[in-house]
C-alpha cells in the first residue's frame, strides 16, 4: 500500500526534486546526491504518504530542507557563489548574454536573492500553484505573490533594456 | 519501627530520583550467567580520559564532542538468541515501566527499535536504546548530558566510509 | 505574436496569470521562431524544464533500512570477540572495560549504533533537531503528521 503510494506519488516527482535541488545547489552531482538521500528518507517514512494531502509538495519541502542541511554540513557557502555571480553580471560581456539564452537566464536568476530564486524556479519551471509554493517554503500566500511579482518586474525591466539596445539576437 | 518506615520512604524517594540505568542494571543481573549475552560497561573515568584526546578529523571532532559530556555506557547484547522479538517486547515494557519517556520507536516486521530518555530540567540524562529482531538483541544505556543533535550527526559524518574504517580497525586488532 | 498572446504576456509580467495561462504562454513562446529577448527568456525556462535527474531509485527495503544499525552492532560484538572480552567476562561479574583503547573503540561503535538508529528511524535532521532539546515537543511518532 505505502509502497504503491511511493511509486505513484513520489517517484514521478524526482525530476522536479532534482531540478529544485539543482537550482539551490547549482552542482548537478550534489543535487543528485541530495535527491538520493531525500528518496531514502521518504521511503523510510512511506507510511506517512497516505496521511499527507499533497505528497508532491511534501517531497519538495524535504528536498529543500535536505539541500540546506547539505549546505550546512558541507559548510558550502552559497552566498559567496551568489556574490561572485552578481559581480559578474555587471561587467559581463553583453554579447555572451544574448548568444546563450541559458547563460542569460542563469545570470538573471543568479542576481535574485535565494528566496526569490526558489519561488521563481518553483513557479516558472515547475508551474506550481502559489499555495503549493507557500507550503514548500513555509511562507504566506502574499509573500509568494509579491516575490514573484517583483522578480518578473525585474526580469521585464532587463528584457526591455536588452530590446531597446537592440542587441537581443 | 518509625525509623524503618522512614528508611523505606527514603529508599523509594531516592529510587525515583537517582535510579539511573535501573533497567540495564537489572538486565546485567538477569543475564549474568548467560553466555549468549555479552555485557559491557564503560565507566565515567574512562570517558574523562577520552576527552583528553585530540581530534584529527571533523568526524572525530564530532565524536569527541558527543563523548565529552557522557558519564557512562552500558550494553547488553546478543547476536544469536532464539527469540529476540519476545525479548525486545519484554525489554521495551520494562523500559516504559521504569518511567522513561519514549523518544521514538521504529516498528518493523524484522527488527524493531526503541529510544527512550530520562530528562531532568530539559537535559537528557539517560538515553536507552533497545533493538530486537531476528536473533539480535541490544539494550544500551548512555548516561551523562546527552545531546541528541550531536549524536545523530556522528553517523552522518562517518557514513559508509567511516563504517569501512571501523571494520578495518577491528580486523587489524585481531 | 497574436493579440491574445500579447495580452496574456502583459498579464504575465504583472504576475496576474494563472498556472494554466502561464503554461499556455510558455508553450506558445517557447517554440516561436522569434528571437526577441522575451522569447529567449521563455525558451530558456523551457530548457530548464528539460533537465532530468536520471536518478534511479531501488526501494532499499528492510535490508538496507537497518544495515547501519546491524553493522554497528556486529562491530561491537566483533570487537568484543576479537579482543577476547566476550570470553573473559564470563568468568567474572565485572563488566567494566579497563583497556582505554578497547573502551574507546567500543564507545565509538556504540555511539555509531545509537546515531545510526536515530537517523534511520526518523528524519531528525530537517525538522525536529531544533526542538530536540525540548523533550516535550518530541513525541516523535505522534507528531510525524505535523512535519508537513
Amino acid at each position: 500500500m505505502s509502497k504503491e503510494l511511493f511509486d505513484t506519488r513520489i517517484m514521478p516527482v524526482r525530476d522536479k526534486m532534482y531540478r529544485y535541488a539543482l537550482s539551490i545547489l547549482k552542482s548537478p552531482d550534489n543535487a543528485h546526491d541530495v535527491v538520493q538521500e531525500c528518496l531514502i528518507k521518504i521511503w523510510k517514512k512511506r507510511q506517512m504518504i497516505s496521511t499527507i494531502d499533497n505528497p508532491e509538495s511534501w517531497a519538495m519541502r524535504i528536498t529543500r530542507n535536505q539541500c540546506y542541511d547539505w549546505v550546512k554540513v558541507n559548510r558550502y557557502n552559497l552566498l559567496q557563489v551568489e556574490k561572485s555571480d552578481q559581480a559578474d553580471i555587471n561587467s559581463a560581456d553583453q554579447e555572451l548574454l544574448f548568444k546563450d539564452r541559458e547563460v542569460w537566464l542563469n545570470k538573471i536568476i543568479d542576481t535574485l536573492p535565494a528566496k526569490h530564486r526558489e519561488i521563481f524556479h518553483l513557479r516558472e519551471v515547475e508551474e506550481l500553484a502559489y499555495q503549493e509554493i507557500a507550503d514548500i517554503l513555509s511562507l504566506t500566500l502574499g509573500e509568494v505573490k509579491i516575490s514573484l511579482f517583483r522578480t518578473r518586474e525585474k526580469i521585464k525591466e532587463l528584457i526591455n533594456k536588452l530590446d531597446t539596445y537592440g542587441l537581443a539576437n | 519501627m518509625k525509623k524503618g518506615i522512614f528508611f523505606i520512604v527514603l529508599a523509594f524517594l531516592s529510587a525515583g530520583v537517582f535510579a539511573q540505568g535501573e533497567v540495564i542494571t537489572s538486565y546485567f543481573n538477569k543475564y549474568a550467567d548467560n553466555d549468549a549475552f555479552t555485557k559491557v560497561s564503560v565507566s565515567s573515568k574512562m570517558f574523562s580520559m577520552f576527552t583528553e584526546m585530540e581530534a584529527g578529523t571533523e568526524a572525530e571532532q564530532e565524536f569527541l564532542e558527543a563523548v565529552s559530556k557522557l558519564k557512562g555506557l552500558k550494553m547488553v547484547m546478543a547476536d544469536s538468541i532464539a527469540d529476540a522479538k519476545a525479548l525486545y517486547k519484554k525489554a521495551t515494557a520494562d523500559v516504559n515501566k521504569a518511567g522513561y519517556a519514549e523518544l521514538m520507536t521504529v516498528a518493523d516486521p524484522d527488527q524493531s527499535m526503541l529510544f527512550s530518555i530520562k530528562e531532568n530540567n530539559g537535559i537528557i540524562e539517560e538515553l536507552v536504546m533497545v533493538v530486537g529482531g531476528g536473533n539480535k538483541f541490544v539494550l544500551l544505556s548512555l548516561y551523562g548530558e546527552i545531546d541528541l543533535k550531536n549524536i545523530s550527526r556522528i553517523a552522518r559524518d562517518m557514513k559508509v566510509q567511516g563504517l569501512e574504517d571501523l571494520g578495518r580497525m577491528h580486523h587489524d586488532k585481531k | 505574436m497574436d493579440s491574445r498572446t500579447k495580452l496574456l504576456l502583459e498579464k504575465y509580467w504583472r504576475a496576474e496569470t494563472s498556472t494554466a495561462e502561464e503554461r499556455l504562454l510558455k508553450e506558445q513562446l517557447g517554440t516561436v521562431q522569434e528571437a526577441s529577448a522575451e522569447a529567449n527568456y521563455f525558451k530558456a525556462i523551457d530548457r530548464r524544464k528539460q533537465q532530468v535527474s536520471e536518478i534511479s531509485f531501488q526501494h532499499p527495503g528492510k535490508r538496507i533500512y537497518y544495515w547501519y544499525v546491524t553493522i554497528a552492532a556486529s562491530l561491537v560484538i566483533g570487537l568484543l570477540v576479537g579482543t577476547g572480552l566476550w570470553q573473559r567476562q564470563q568468568s567474572s561479574s565485572e563488566y567494566t572495560v579497563h583497556d582505554p583503547e578497547i573502551a574507546l573503540e567500543l564507545t565509538r561503535n556504540a555511539l555509531l549504533m545509537v546515531s545510526s538508529g536515530l537517523n534511520e528511524g526518523k528524519d531528525l535532521s530537517a525538522y525536529q533537531l531544533n526542538q530536540i532539546n525540548k523533550p516535550k515537543e518530541i513525541i516523535t511518532n505522534k507528531s510525524n503528521s505535523n512535519i508537513y
